[in-house]
C-alpha cells in the first residue's frame, strides 16, 4: 500500500516510515502542509497519515483540501499533539478516519493502518 | 545632521574629529567582518545539522524498533562524531522530541538509548552551568528522559532564584512523580506565575492524585500563587471533597481567589452554593459579578430568579444579558419567559432577548 | 561681540548638544535592546509552545481584524487567520463599510448566516449593520462584524465592543502571522507576576518578495526594490533595537497597531481606540499608560522580537510619502493630547523619558533637520563654511547612522537570521550604504510636509494602497528623489504605525 506520511518532525518521519516499511507498505514521506499536498496530487496515494500542526498547511487543513480534490475514498489518519475534544471532533467533521493522540505507540500505529490495507479488511 | 552646518563657527578642532572618525571606520570594519563571519559560521552549523539529520534519525529509529544489527553497525560508524559535543547536543534535542511523542514500549527504548549512549550525563553536567538557561534545558532533558536518579538534585532547584531554572524543576518533579511531585508547593516562597501553573496543570493532564488532602494545607498558605494553583487543581481533579476548604476561601479579598474559587462552585456545587453565592454578590467587582451570575446559570435554581430579575436592571448592559441568559435557564417557563417579560419591547432588553432566542435555536 | 553673533553660537551650539545627546541615545538603545534580546532568546530556548498549542487552561483571545476595501485577499487571509494555533480564540473581521464586495466573499466563502447578538456597546462607535457567523462547525471561530465605515479606530472600538474575552489581539487584516504567534504574545502576560501587563507588541517584518501561498509565508526573500529593502533594515532597526530596548526600561509608547495585544479591561477603562487621531495605536497606548500612571497601578508594556508578523511595504516613494506624513501627523497629535506629561515628574519614566525622546527625537528630529539644512545652504551662499571641518563632521556622522545600521543588520544575522541567502547580507549592507542619500531625505521631507499639513488641518485619511499580497502587482515607482539635501541618516523609530 501507498502510504504518505506527513509529519514536520524528521525524527518521528523516519520512525514512522521505518515501522511502516516493516509492514511492507510504500511509504512517501513529507515534513510540511505544502509538500504533503504536492506528493498527494502526484502519487494519489492509498492512505494518508498526518500531523495537526505543521508548516504552511495544517493537518486540518490537508484533510479539508484532500476531500476536496477528489479524495474522498482515501481514509486519512491523524497523528496529532493535541487531543482536545474541539481538535478532535473537528477532524472528524472535516472526513478524518482514524485519530491517535501523540504520545502515540508506532505498533499501534501500524494496527490502524492494517485495518486500511485492501486484503486484510476482507478477511 | 543639522550640526554640521555651523560647525564653521564652533572651534571644533579637525584633527579631534578625525580620529573619531578613524574609530566609527574602525568598528564599522569589524562589526561588518563580525557580521559575516556569524552569517558564515550559521549557514555551516546548519548544513552540519543537515548532514546528521539522516544518521540522527537512524540512529533513534533503529533503537525505538530494537534493531540491534542496524543499531550496532550505525553507532560504530558514527563513533567518532558521537564524541562531538555539538553532535551529542543535536542527538539530545531529536532523542527528546521522539520520546515527547512516543508511548509504549517505543518510549522505554529511547530512554535506554539515551541512557546506554551516556546522554544523561551530558544534561546532568548542565545543572552545573553557571548560566541559568543552560541550568534549565539541563533540568528539562532529565525531565523528559525520567532520570529520576538526579531528583535531589532537581529538588534544591524547585526555589532556585532564576525563574526558568524554578519552573523546570517543578515541571521535572510532575514528570518524575505525578501529582506527588508538587509537593514543592509547601515550600515554595517565589510566586507561581499563571504561565508556569498552565505548564504545571498540563503535565498533570492524565495524572491521578494520591493523597489529596495535602492540597487542604495549600489552600491555605500565604502564597496566594499557591492557593490559586491549588483551587485550578481542586477543579481540575474534580474534588469534591475539599468543598468546605475551598468555600473558605470564598471570603478571600484577591480578585483572583475568588474568581479560581467560584470555578470551582461551579463545577462542584452543593445544594447550597448558589444561595450563598449571591450573598457573595457584594464583593465589587463586575467580573466577579458576571462571574456569579454565570455561575447560576450552571447551578442556580428557582430561589435565585428573583434575585436575577433584579438584576436584568442593573446599570451594566454586560449584566443584563448574562442575568436574562441564566434566568431563561433557571426559568419555569425558559426561554419563553423572556417574552413574557414587561420590557421585552425595549431595548436594549429587546436586543438581548434576541441574542438569547438566537443562541437557543443554534 | 555682536547680537547676530551670539545668537548664532546659542544656536550652533544647541544644535550640537542635541545631535551629541541623539547618538547617546542611539549608543544606549542598541547596548538595552542587546540586553533584552539575549534575555528573551535565553528564556525561551527550552519552551516548548508546541504543547501549549491546544492547552485549554490558557485564557481566551479576540483577533480583532478591521478590513477595509480588502476583496482581494480577504477569503485567504481569514483562512489563514483561523489556522492559528491557538484554542480559545475568535477571530472577529469588522467589515468597515467597504465599498466593494468583501462582504459578499466572507459570506460565500464561510458559509455564513446573520446571527442576533447584543453589543453591549461600552465604547460608543458608529451603528452594527449586522453580525455573522459561519453554519459550518470548522469556522466557529469566526464572528463577521458588518458596520457602517468610520475608520480603523471606530472599526477596533466595534470590534473590542463584540469580543468576549478578556484579551484582544489587533492585527491588519492583509497581515500574515505566524501560526504560533499568539501563544509567544499570551506569554509575557501570563508570566509577569508583580504587575499587570496591560499590552504587548511584536514585531512586524516586511513580506515584500517574500513567498506566499493560502495566506502563508512560505519563503523569506529580501525585496528586491530599494525602497522595500531599506525599510526591512528600517524595521529591524526600529523594532529589534528601539522597541526592545524601550521595553527593558518599561518605557514604550507604541505598539504598531499591525500587531499587538492588549488587555481589555484596561483599553476598556481607558475608553477605547481615539476615532479623531490618524495615530491610534500610538494615542492608546499613551493613554493607556497615562491611566496606570494616574491611578498608580503596577503595570508593564512588553514586546516580543521573534518575527511572528509580515505586512507589505510601500515600495513607491508616492505611497511611503503618504504614510510618513500620516505617522508624523499621528505622533504630533499624540504628543499633544498628552502633552501633560512632558517633563512631569508625576508620569515618572513615562513623562521624563519616554514622552521627551519621542518630542526632541521623533518629533523634532526631522524639522531641526531640515532647518538645518536650510541653514547650511544660506550658509555657503554667503560663503562663510569651513568646508574641511564640515565635511569631516558630516562623515562622521554619517559613520554613525551606517554604524548603527550595520549593528542591526549584525543583531539580526545574530539572533534570527531571516535572509538566509548567500548575498544577502552584502545586499543589505549596501542598502545601508545607500539609505542616508536616497531614502533618508525623502522621510524627511515627507516629515516636513506631515507637519505642514498638521498645521493646516488636514487631517485627510491617507489611504495605502495596497498591492495585494503574493500577487506580482507592478506600480511605478517614481522617484522624487530629493538628493540636493545632505543630511545625515538619523536612525529614527520610524515604524510607528505600521
Amino acid at each position: 500500500m501507498n502510504i504518505l506520511v506527513a509529519e514536520d518532525e524528521i525524527i518521528m518521519l523516519k520512525t514512522i516510515e521505518l515501522r511502516l516499511k516493516k509492514d511492507g507498505h510504500n511509504v512517501i514521506t513529507c515534513q510540511d502542509g505544502r509538500e504533503a499536498m504536492r506528493k498527494f496530487e502526484e502519487f494519489l496515494p492509498d492512505l494518508i497519515i498526518t500531523d495537526m500542526m505543521m508548516p504552511f498547511l495544517s493537518g486540518l487543513e490537508i484533510i479539508s483540501e484532500v476531500k476536496k480534490r477528489g479524495g474522498k475514498k482515501i481514509p486519512i489518519i491523524v497523528l496529532s499533539a493535541m487531543g482536545q475534544e474541539n481538535v478532535v471532533l473537528e477532524a472528524f467533521q472535516l472526513g478524518a478516519d482514524d485519530y491517535m493522540t501523540k504520545p502515540f505507540s508506532p505498533n499501534e500505529l501500524s494496527v490502524r493502518v492494517k485495518r486500511y490495507t485492501p486484503n486484510e479488511a476482507s478477511v | 545632521m543639522p550640526g554640521l552646518q555651523f560647525s564653521v563657527l564652533l572651534k571644533i578642532d579637525s584633527y579631534t574629529l578625525m580620529r573619531v572618525m578613524l574609530i566609527f571606520i574602525i568598528i564599522l570594519g569589524l562589526l561588518f567582518i563580525c557580521t559575516l563571519v556569524f552569517f558564515i559560521y550559521k549557514k555551516r552549523i546548519n548544513a552540519k545539522i543537515k548532514s546528521w539529520e539522516d544518521q540522527v534519525s537512524l540512529v533513534v529509529s533503529t533503537a525505538v524498533f530494537n534493531l540491534d544489527e542496524e543499531f550496532n553497525e550505525i553507532i560504530s560508524k558514527n563513533a567518532n562524531k558521537l564524541k562531538n559535543h555539538r553532535f551529542r547536543q543535536y542527538l539530545i534535542n531529536e532523542i527528546i522530541l521522539a520520546r515527547k511523542s512516543l508511548s509504549g514500549s517505543a518510549s522505554e527504548n529511547i530512554k535506554m538509548l539515551y541512557e546506554n549512549l551516556g546522554l544523561n550525563n551530558d544534561s546532568f553536567k548542565k545543572l552545573h552551568n553557571k548560566k541559568w538557561h543552560i541550568k534549565a534545558k539541563g533540568v528539562q532533558e532529565l525531565a523528559i528522559m525520567e532520570q529520576t536518579k538526579y531528583v535531589k538534585q532537581i529538588f534544591r532547584l524547585t526555589n532556585n532564584k532564576s525563574e526558568l531554572v524554578r519552573n523546570e524543576s517543578q515541571c521535572a518533579l510532575v514528570s518524575f512523580y505525578g501529582f506527588s511531585g508538587l509537593r514543592f508547593l509547601g515550600v515554595t516562597t517565589y510566586t507561581l506565575s499563571e504561565w508556569q501553573q498552565i505548564q504545571l496543570l498540563n503535565k498533570l493532564h492524565d495524572v491521578k492524585p494520591r493523597n489529596f488532602d495535602i492540597i487542604k494545607k495549600w489552600l491555605q498558605s500565604p502564597n496566594e500563587s499557591v492557593v490559586n494553583f491549588s483551587l485550578r487543581l481542586a477543579t481540575f481533579y474534580n474534588r469534591f471533597d475539599v468543598y468546605p476548604d475551598v468555600m473558605d476561601c470564598l471570603s478571600n479579598t484577591s480578585l483572583q481567589v475568588k474568581l479560581n474559587t467560584l470555578n470551582y462552585l461551579k463545577r462542584i456545587p452543593r445544594e447550597d452554593t448558589a444561595g450563598k453565592l449571591v450573598d457573595d454578590y457584594s464583593y465589587e467587582n463586575k467580573s466577579y459579578k458576571l462571574a456569579i451570575i454565570n455561575a447560576l446559570n450552571d447551578i442556580g435554581n428557582e430561589e435565585q430568579i428573583a434575585f436575577l430579575l433584579k438584576q436584568l436592571h442593573h446599570s451594566d448592559n454586560d449584566i443584563k444579558l448574562a442575568a436574562a441568559k441564566s434566568l431563561s435557564h433557571l426559568h419555569p417557563l425558559g426561554i419563553e419567559f423572556l417574552k413574557t417579560h414587561l420590557f421585552a419591547h425595549e431595548d436594549p432588553w429587546k436586543t438581548i432577548f434576541l441574542q438569547i432566542e438566537n443562541e437557543h435555536m443554534i | 561681540m555682536t547680537w547676530q553673533r551670539i545668537i548664532l553660537d546659542l544656536f550652533s551650539y544647541g544644535i550640537l548638544v542635541y545631535s551629541i545627546v541623539l547618538l547617546t541615545c542611539y549608543i544606549l538603545i542598541g547596548i538595552y535592546s542587546t540586553a533584552e534580546i539575549r534575555k528573551y532568546l535565553r528564556d525561551n530556548s527550552s519552551a516548548d509552545f508546541k504543547v501549549l498549542a491546544a492547552s485549554t487552561h490558557l485564557p481566551g483571545i479576540s483577533i480583532l481584524a478591521p478590513a477595509y476595501n480588502e476583496a482581494a485577499n480577504i477569503v485567504e487571509n481569514v483562512r489563514s487567520m483561523l489556522s492559528i494555533h491557538y484554542n480559545t480564540l475568535e477571530l472577529i473581521i469588522i467589515n468597515d463599510g467597504s465599498k466593494d464586495d468583501s462582504l459578499q466573499k466572507l459570506i460565500a466563502a464561510y458559509d455564513l448566516y446573520k446571527v442576533n447578538i447584543f453589543i453591549n456597546e461600552q465604547i460608543p462607535a458608529k451603528k452594527v449593520k449586522g453580525i455573522y457567523k459561519s453554519r459550518n462547525a470548522v469556522y466557529n471561530k469566526l464572528i463577521v462584524v458588518d458596520k457602517e465605515n468610520g475608520g480603523k479606530s471606530d472599526a477596533l472600538n466595534v470590534g473590542i465592543n463584540v469580543a468576549k474575552y478578556g484579551y484582544f489581539v489587533c492585527v491588519d487584516v492583509d497581515c500574515i502571522l505566524e501560526q504560533d504567534a499568539l501563544l509567544k504574545m499570551m506569554k509575557p502576560f501570563l508570566e509577569e507576576t508583580k504587575v499587570r501587563v496591560i499590552a504587548s507588541g511584536g514585531v512586524i517584518r516586511i513580506a515584500n518578495d517574500c513567498t506566499i501561498e493560502n495566506g502563508k509565508l512560505v519563503e523569506v526573500n529580501l525585496p528586491k526594490k530599494f525602497l522595500p529593502r531599506v525599510q526591512v533594515i528600517e524595521y529591524i532597526r526600529a523594532f529589534l533595537l528601539g522597541r526592545m530596548a524601550w521595553s527593558r526600561l518599561n518605557g514604550l509608547l507604541l505598539i504598531s497597531g499591525a500587531f499587538g495585544a492588549f488587555d481589555k479591561e484596561i483599553v476598556m477603562r481607558c475608553g477605547g481606540y481615539n476615532v479623531k487621531t490618524v495615530g491610534e495605536d500610538m494615542e492608546l497606548i499613551a493613554r493607556m499608560r497615562r491611566y496606570m500612571e494616574e491611578h498608580k497601578l503596577p503595570y508593564k508594556v512588553t514586546f516580543i522580537p521573534d518575527p511572528l508578523c509580515w505586512t507589505e511595504a510601500p515600495d513607491t516613494y508616492k505611497i511611503l510619502g503618504r504614510q510618513r506624513n500620516r505617522w508624523t501627523r499621528g505622533t504630533i497629535e499624540t504628543l499633544r493630547i498628552h502633552k501633560i506629561m512632558f517633563f512631569n515628574p508625576r508620569y515618572r519614566l513615562l513623562g521624563c523619558v519616554s514622552y521627551p525622546y519621542w518630542f526632541f527625537f521623533e518629533f523634532l528630529a526631522p524639522i531641526i533637520e531640515f532647518i538645518g539644512i536650510v541653514g547650511f545652504l544660506i550658509f555657503s551662499f554667503c560663503g562663510i563654511i569651513d568646508w574641511q571641518s564640515f565635511l569631516i563632521l558630516l562623515g562622521c556622522i554619517l559613520l554613525f547612522g551606517f554604524l548603527y545600521s550595520l549593528f542591526a543588520i549584525f543583531m539580526e544575522v545574530v539572533t534570527y537570521n531571516q535572509y538566509k541567502k548567500k548575498n544577502d547580507v552584502f545586499k543589505l549592507v549596501l542598502t545601508a550604504l545607500l539609505e542616508p542619500f536616497l531614502f533618508h531625505p525623502f522621510v524627511v521631507w515627507s516629515a516636513i510636509k506631515g507637519n505642514i499639513d498638521y498645521i493646516r488641518k488636514k487631517n485627510a485619511w491617507g489611504e495605502m494602497t495596497r498591492l495585494g499580497l503574493g500577487s506580482g502587482n507592478k506600480a511605478d515607482a517614481k522617484t522624487n528623489v530629493i538628493n540636493h539635501l545632505e543630511m545625515e541618516t538619523a536612525p529614527r523609530d520610524q515604524s510607528k504605525f505600521v
